[in-house]
């Protein structure tokens, strides 16, 4: 069989699949332009709640100041979305990706210059329920990452240990998520996070 | 296979729910049925949108099932499925956010849902489309019915009601005061644990009804 008759034959067999894949990809292409601003506006809300819950009231947010850093010899980027009260800039909330139990998507808060931490929250987790979630719902692990230094790695002590300084206790039956996942992450990313956000202050992001 | 000799739509909609359920008789699409019954409002936005592109896959299926070539059928049935399931998910996303987020990747898993593919195959494919709708509401129903009885243990045995919001102390109900919340229910382990004592359950019905 020649070349063209073959090619002919396999487009005469695959008629279809291609004509679905043309339809179904020009439906999907509108679904997409039609949904795309309103999950954007859903994302941006959801970060805005929890930059309202760390920074407190009156805070809102703008769009991502979006950086590119190499965190463990791997080029990613970072959204820092930006605290704003009065339309000042107070401060940032850095979304992180890191490993817990599985992938976990955390908003570290910052101040302005990337120097003290505010807190952190957690944006998407597959975290064992009951277990791994304590990192999300148990307040006191949570609490207690605001005021420390974020110029400075922080150090994990076992849960029930006097803390001083940047040491954080982490969660006895959860020191995976707690340690690796919030502690290793914050650890992680900020280090490369900070010059590239205070560079990106500079040029007036 | 000639189209008579098949079941009709009223045969095909009954055994979706009793005889062939998906989860206690065919047990299929185990992935949602484990992962996403911890709550009730989660196992019935699943069974809804997996129903959604069931119906909608095997009217699409049911259309083209005389231009279907044998070796390209699967092909086309996973093209389909996958197009409706992308639809579903930037739905969700777009308009019931939350949800959107706790369902996580098992919304875009739909696509390798067998009960979808396994419909298109036996009915859709070469029955009518009034006959691949009544089968695939049918499956449908079925679904929901296997989803929603595991969620409905699950999530009473590990929080003593439904729809309870620890943020939030007004909503949902408590049905049995002072629970020592079941944690083992919210796990994997709680749901193989469910499972397979309801289909247990449904497997002793079953061969008592047949006596």
């Amino acid at each position: 069989m020649s070349d063209k008759k073959g090619f002919l034959t396999y487009l005469g067999q695959a008629w279809l699949v291609l004509t679905l894949s043309i339809a179904f990809g020009a439906a999907l292409a509108g679904v997409e332009k039609v949904t795309r601003p309103r999950i954007q506006q859903n994302i941006k809300d959801f970060i805005a709640v929890r930059l309202v819950e760390v920074f407190g009231a009156g805070t809102t947010t703008a769009e991502p100041t979006v950086v590119k850093v190499t965190i463990n010899g791997r080029e990613r980027k970072v959204n820092g979305y930006p605290a704003l009260r009065d339309g000042k800039r107070i401060g940032w909330g850095i979304e992180a990706e890191g490993m817990g139990y599985d992938t976990l998507t955390l908003l570290i808060c910052t101040d302005e210059d990337v120097n003290v931490l505010k807190g952190y929250r957690v944006v998407i987790d597959a975290e064992t329920p009951g277990i791994g979630d304590k990192i999300k719902k148990r307040k006191s692990f949570v609490d207690q990452f605001a005021g420390k230094d974020a110029a400075a790695e922080l150090v994990a002590v076992p849960e029930g240990s006097k803390t001083t300084g940047n040491e954080v206790w982490t969660i006895t039956g959860a020191t995976y998520s707690s340690k690796k996942g919030v502690v290793g992450t914050i650890n992680e990313v900020l280090p490369a996070v900070r010059p590239a956000l205070r560079a990106a202050m500079k040029e007036g992001s | 296979m000639a189209e008579t000799s098949l079941p009709g739509a009223a045969a095909r909609f009954r055994y979706g729910i009793l005889n062939d359920n998906p989860t206690y008789r065919q047990v299929l699409g185990m992935c949602p049925t484990l992962a996403v019954t911890a709550t009730l409002a989660g196992a019935f936005t699943m069974a809804a949108a997996t129903a959604f592109v069931l119906i909608m896959a095997s009217i699409v299926v049911s259309l083209l099932r005389h231009q279907l070539k044998g070796h390209l059928r699967i092909l086309v049935f996973t093209l389909t499925i996958a197009a409706f399931v992308t639809f579903v998910d930037r739905f969700l996303a777009a308009y019931m956010f939350p949800m959107s987020r706790t369902l996580g990747p098992y919304i875009p898993l739909i696509i390798v849902n067998c009960i979808i593919i396994c419909r298109c195959e036996v009915c859709a494919a070469h029955q009518s489309i009034p006959v691949a709708i009544s089968d695939a509401v049918g499956q449908g129903v079925g679904f929901l019915l296997g989803l929603t009885s595991i969620a409905v243990v699950r999530e009473l045995l590990a929080t003593g009601g439904f729809f309870l919001n620890e943020a939030d102390p007004s909503a949902g109900f408590r049905l049995i005061p002072n629970w020592p919340n079941w944690t083992v229910m919210q796990g994997p382990a709680g749901a193989f644990i469910t499972l397979g004592v309801l289909m247990g359950v449904v497997n002793l019905i079953s061969r008592r009804k047949r006596r």
